[in-house]
């Protein structure tokens, strides 16, 4: 029985209008686990949330929750306050006219009495925010919004907690302190969460399975590592992380290839043939050359630099004339017009 | 993103909605069966009369005339409370759209004892003037404080005069403000009966309240009712779809900040003479007037138990109607805000219907209704309350239906997901969150219906006199020493009120970023 997963998607898709939104979109949610569905905006990551929820209706396709059927090809069988979601919007959306007590009391089914105020009383301690049960709402700082938001999703028990890009109102230092909290929180509660984001930082460090989700259709869903090192296509890759992508010709053997910056390692075997070579920055290694920028011997030269503080970004124009962009720290910058040695490290990915 | 989606009202919800749609399409029902009782020939007859042709030459001719005085005295009002450096302009603002708070027949009878001369025409714009221009100032000073004003700054820099920015920059976007003001006032004017009957000016209004009382011919009353709310609905067409263009000049540009203000000798002296003479003739000729009034009260002694019965009657009326009215409008403004779709938005504009009919038709029609169909209610108190909240009705619907959609939309899904279902959601998130919006609305339909005319004259049980129908009574007969308790009484109890309503709106308007939505 537990072996149910808390949520099943089965080939969704909605539009408006014309407009198609979400094409055959199947995702398993495991109990106990964090799923981040990573997207741009505008990539319909909202509208299968919402349709999670039972905002939304889509139009074709089965939702199951706690294997329960609550939609099934274009009928919600079971309202939303029924289905035992509760979300997580992108403000919070506390009840401006209720005490911070009351908010999180407000999905109990006995708000009065002390197993709802024990109940309360615990989410308050996992927040943090003890001290602050009869505060209102407007007086708390938007981090704290976001927390008391999370404990009245909690309250209830769910079976699925929706975070709708939890964190974007949040200024960036705050924001990696929040996440931190909500996910220890989701954590040691047990919490089943469904977790929407733009963010690939976000989506990679939080979830135990990430769903990539790119003009409507799913297209990838992986574990954060599985997702980084072997992404399913170029966009995919480019998304997930900074990319370098050089064009280059894959050997016969099907696992090296020629690119601009020499003979590299496949990470898995493609056909021999004309390819796309994606790099990640972070395996290109750069080493100061003194010979002559314009010798044949130079593998390429410095053209720019950007300096972050911890490390920085240099621009290496290749020999082929193609510039790569190459993460080193920050102690090592080159200066601009040296001519460098390039090196890339460990196996990279081809696309054809 | 509301394309392709189903949205059903919930029943609890959808039936009073409807039973409210149906109510307020009362008045036009009877109407339309009123006047075409006698065939649709004599209705041809009516209009085509030399008779009907004079009254719409005459009352074209009075809203056009006050329209212009209110958009020029309006936007000098609005100029001089945002943009001159003078000291207390929130004050002076409270004090210039203070006009609205009296009763346009009270400022009429208060000018006629002054000046019987004023009788007539030039009466008549005088007094509806003082009575409308604050619907032109009001928005266009909030329109003029929203503009951002670095446009301004930049216009400037890059060697535009003073005026120039003024002609060219700042006032083509105001100008939709004006137009919808305009447009309200226009509607106004149309409307009123109070100012027109007392400075015995003969336009729709007062004639059809001519030929309801001769009482030989009901069917020309309804249907000149008919030619009138024709204009009428033109108007408010035109008035809200330029208010949609006003909202959208507002939305889109940024917070004023940092604004300098006038301060040459030249603009602050104009700023004090327009000022002055502001308040001078919309406040202070009725105030001085009422007053004398009361200091002519030698001969006999005041009356105290009819006023003070009077004022019981007022504010009986007042809390009933607005009681029944919030009562009404309440599902309806929760379906528009939150439950969109073509049923939600087709019971919405049924209620809208009303704000096209003049007191006096509604009135009209209501006594119709009342004889036909509710005869057990006529002359008794249920029938005014009906007539008031179907006057009221448009405004309590738009003021609930706002102050829902101050509030996100989320905050009620977050309701919802936590398992409170439809009907628990809008009593323990919706009303309460839209109870101050809810509240206001309650308190200005109150006030309207205590100072109401028209309707009250007509519907009244037998016995009951209001503080609106005791001035009414005595001023026609010229009596004014027993209109002065009457008189202060209703200023009173009304210009306080608004006074506040007044201030409040004008602090929130001035301090937007800090009125922001809570996160």
């Amino acid at each position: 029985m537990n072996d149910t997963p808390a949520l099943v998607v089965d080939s969704v898709s909605h539009s408006f209008g014309a407009l198609g939104v979400l094409e055959g979109v199947s995702l398993a949610v495991p109990r106990g686990s964090i799923t981040a569905v990573l997207g741009p905006s505008g990539g319909g990551k909202t509208t299968l949330l919402r349709a999670v929820a039972g905002f939304e209706t889509p139009s074709e396709g089965t939702v199951r929750i706690a294997g329960d059927v609550v939609v099934h090809d274009g009928r919600s069988l079971v309202p939303p306050e029924r289905r035992g979601v509760t979300i997580v919007p992108q403000e919070g959306a506390l009840f401006p006219h209720l005490s911070v007590f009351d908010n999180i009391a407000f999905g109990l089914k006995k708000r009065r009495g002390s197993d709802a105020e024990k109940r309360v009383r615990h989410l308050l301690d996992v927040i943090e925010l003890g001290d602050l049960a009869d505060a209102r709402p407007s007086s708390l700082s938007g981090g704290m919004q976001q927390r008391v938001a999370l404990a009245r999703a909690l309250a209830p028990s769910p079976a699925l907690v929706l975070l709708d890009e939890p964190f974007t109102a949040l200024d960036a230092t705050l924001r990696q302190t929040v996440r931190d909290e909500v996910v220890a929180t989701l954590r040691r509660e047990g919490e089943t969460a469904l977790w929407v984001t733009h963010d690939q930082q976000e989506a990679l460090s939080v979830a135990d399975q990430v769903a990539v989700l790119l003009d409507g259709r799913l297209v990838q869903v992986a574990d954060p590592v599985t997702l980084y090192r072997e992404p399913a296509t170029k966009q995919v890759a480019q998304f997930v992380g900074d990319a370098v992508v050089l064009r280059g010709t894959v050997d016969h053997d099907g696992v090296h290839a020629l690119c601009d910056t020499g003979r590299v390692t496949l990470s898995r075997p493609a056909v021999a043939g004309p390819t796309d070579i994606v790099i990640r920055p972070e395996q290109i290694e750069i080493s100061a050359n003194s010979v002559d920028p314009n010798s044949p011997s130079c593998d390429g030269v410095v053209c720019s630099t950007r300096f972050f503080g911890h490390d920085g970004i240099v621009d290496v124009r290749l020999a082929s004339g193609f510039v790569v962009s190459v993460r080193v720290h920050a102690t090592l910058l080159p200066a601009v017009g040296e001519c460098v040695d390039v090196r890339v490290n460990g196996p990279v990915l081809a696309f054809a | 993103m509301n394309v392709g989606r189903r949205v059903r009202v919930p029943a609890p919800l959808a039936l009073p909605a409807v039973a409210a749609a149906v109510i307020a399409l009362i008045p036009a029902f009877y109407l339309a069966t009123q006047a075409f009782a006698r065939g649709a020939g004599n209705v041809w007859d009516e209009i085509f009369q030399s008779r009907t042709w004079d009254l719409i030459v005459r009352s074209t001719w009075l809203t056009a005339v006050v329209t212009a005085a209110s958009i020029v005295v309006g936007t000098v009002g609005a100029w001089v409370t945002t943009r001159v450096a003078l000291p207390g302009r929130a004050v002076l603002l409270v004090l210039f759209a203070l006009p609205l708070a009296i009763p346009s027949y009270l400022s009429a009878f208060a000018w006629i004892s002054w000046q019987p001369g004023l009788e007539g025409f030039w009466g008549a714009v005088i007094v509806l003037t003082c009575a409308c221009y604050p619907y032109v100032m009001l928005p266009v000073a909030a329109a003029l404080r929203g503009l951002d004003s670095t446009q301004e700054d930049v216009a400037r820099s890059l060697g535009r005069t003073q005026r120039q920015v003024m002609w060219g920059l700042v006032l083509p976007q105001v100008r939709p403000s004006i137009t919808a003001g305009g447009l309200l006032v226009a509607l106004y004017v149309l409307s009123d009966f109070g100012a027109v009957a007392a400075m015995r000016y003969e336009t729709f209004t007062w004639v059809i309240y001519g030929a309801y009382r001769a009482g030989f011919n009901p069917s020309r009353a309804a249907i000149l009712s008919l030619v009138l709310v024709a204009a009428a609905l033109i108007l408010v067409t035109l008035e809200s779809r330029a208010r949609g263009r006003a909202g959208a000049v507002r939305i889109g540009s940024g917070v004023g900040r940092n604004r300098r203000n006038t301060a040459s000798p030249r603009a602050v002296v104009g700023a004090v003479v327009a000022s002055l003479s502001i308040i001078g003739v919309g406040l202070g000729v009725p105030v001085v007037s009422v007053i004398s009034w009361l200091g002519r009260e030698t001969q006999r002694s005041v009356p105290w138990a009819d006023v003070r019965g009077a004022i019981l009657d007022s504010f009986l009326i007042g809390l009933l109607t607005a009681i029944a009215t919030i009562l009404v409008a309440l599902p309806v403004g929760i379906a528009a805000s939150r439950y969109r779709s073509r049923f939600s938005s087709a019971v919405e504009r049924s209620t809208y219907v009303t704000h096209a009919l003049p007191g006096i038709v509604i009135a009209i029609s209501v006594v119709y209704a009342g004889i036909r169909l509710l005869r057990p209610w006529y002359q008794k108190l249920p029938l005014l309350v009906l007539g008031q909240l179907l006057i009221f009705l448009p405004l309590a619907v738009a003021a609930i239906r706002n102050s829902i959609e101050q509030s996100s939309a989320r905050i009620e899904e977050a309701a919802k997901s936590l398992g409170a279902g439809t009907m628990a959601t809008i009593r323990r998130v919706t009303v309460p969150l839209a109870l101050p919006g809810i509240g206001a609305a309650a308190a200005l339909t109150m006030l309207n219906a205590m100072k109401e005319l028209p309707t009250t004259l007509l519907l009244r049980p037998t016995g009951w006199e209001t503080l609106a129908t005791s001035i009414w009574k005595y001023s026609t007969v010229s009596d004014y020493s027993a209109v002065g308790p009457y008189a202060l009484t209703l200023m009173i109890v009304t210009a306080v009120p608004t006074a506040i309503v007044t201030s409040l709106t004008v602090l929130r308007v001035s301090r937007p970023s800090s009125a922001g939505r809570q996160g």
